[in-house]
């Protein structure tokens, strides 16, 4: 989980081009600059690149209301069930 | 019966075109068949969505694909500054470039395509974009000046997610089209419950 985390938020950091962008559970949209609608979208599309796994539709509906912690939850859960270290 | 006759009339007097725009209230379809009727646009495909007030300040270098979408929106290929620089410098410059719409792009309300743009084949161009640039096939453009900030094929998958999440759903799977007159009022009601849900308004 600690290296999932570490790795998302270097995933953060490139999408949002803050090399000192901090991210915890609790971290929601509201709280990270640039974090708009498109800029979601590019995240998303970024972290399934890097962590080579695909959100469903609904998994992507979910997502816009929840905080980095859903977000890893998920991400975590995708990760085991490909089977592949991360 | 009389909407009928200026659209008739329409594509070759400039006066019935002009009565059919602001009387017969024409849809983006029947408005794109006048343009195309009246071949003035240097290209204009086939299947095309133009708003009555979309502005072809200079058709003549002005090409459009086919089933391009335009909303109110501007197009302009000259730069009007050179007259102001003959009369103040003597000078005489050519400042005009050609707009290139590809097949399938949308082009928002208050966009402004200026000379030397090209936009790729089924791009998106969000409202109020400035662009006088090449813009990639596929690509989601916003901003002033214009950016490619996402693609259509992921803009695409997170549209149908959110579409999916709200309440008229199943409406939406049914409707044919991005509009069913039929449809319409029940589809606004839900909205309307929807949006201004006590809960979703702040201090209310």
């Amino acid at each position: 989980m600690d290296g999932v985390h570490s790795e998302l938020q270097d995933v953060f950091r490139s999408v949002f081009s803050d090399d000192h962008l901090e991210i915890n559970d609790q971290t929601t949209a509201a709280e990270v600059d640039g974090w708009d609608s498109i800029a979601h979208i590019n995240l998303v599309i970024a972290i399934e690149k890097h962590f080579n796994v695909r959100f469903a539709a609904n998994e992507l509906a979910a997502m816009q209301k929840q905080n980095v912690g859903n977000l890893m939850e998920l991400l975590v859960r995708k990760i085991d069930s490909r089977g592949g270290p991360a | 019966m009389i909407r009928a006759v200026l659209r008739h009339l329409a594509p070759r007097h400039d006066r019935a075109a002009t009565l059919y725009r602001r009387f017969g209230r024409p849809n983006g379809k029947e408005w794109a068949e006048i343009l195309k009727r009246q071949g003035r646009i240097f290209h204009l495909g086939e299947g095309c969505s133009i708003l009555p007030s979309t502005k072809f300040i200079d058709p003549d270098y002005t090409w459009i694909g086919n089933r391009v979408c335009l909303g109110n929106c501007t197009l302009i290929c000259h730069d009007g500054s050179i007259e102001m620089l003959y009369q103040r410098f003597g000078l005489r410059i050519d400042r005009l470039g050609p707009i290139i719409i590809h097949d399938d792009v949308y082009v928002g309300e208050g966009a402004m395509i200026l000379g030397g743009t090209t936009i790729g084949e089924g791009s998106i161009i969000g409202a109020g974009s400035v662009l006088r640039q090449e813009v990639p096939a596929g690509s989601v453009v916003i901003g002033n000046p214009g950016k490619v900030v996402a693609r259509v094929e992921d803009l695409i998958r997170f549209w149908e997610a959110e579409s999916m999440a709200f309440p008229w759903a199943e409406l939406i799977a049914r409707r044919e089209g991005a509009y069913d007159a039929a449809m319409e009022p029940k589809l606004r009601k839900l909205r309307q419950e929807y949006f201004f849900k006590s809960d979703r308004i702040k201090g209310s």
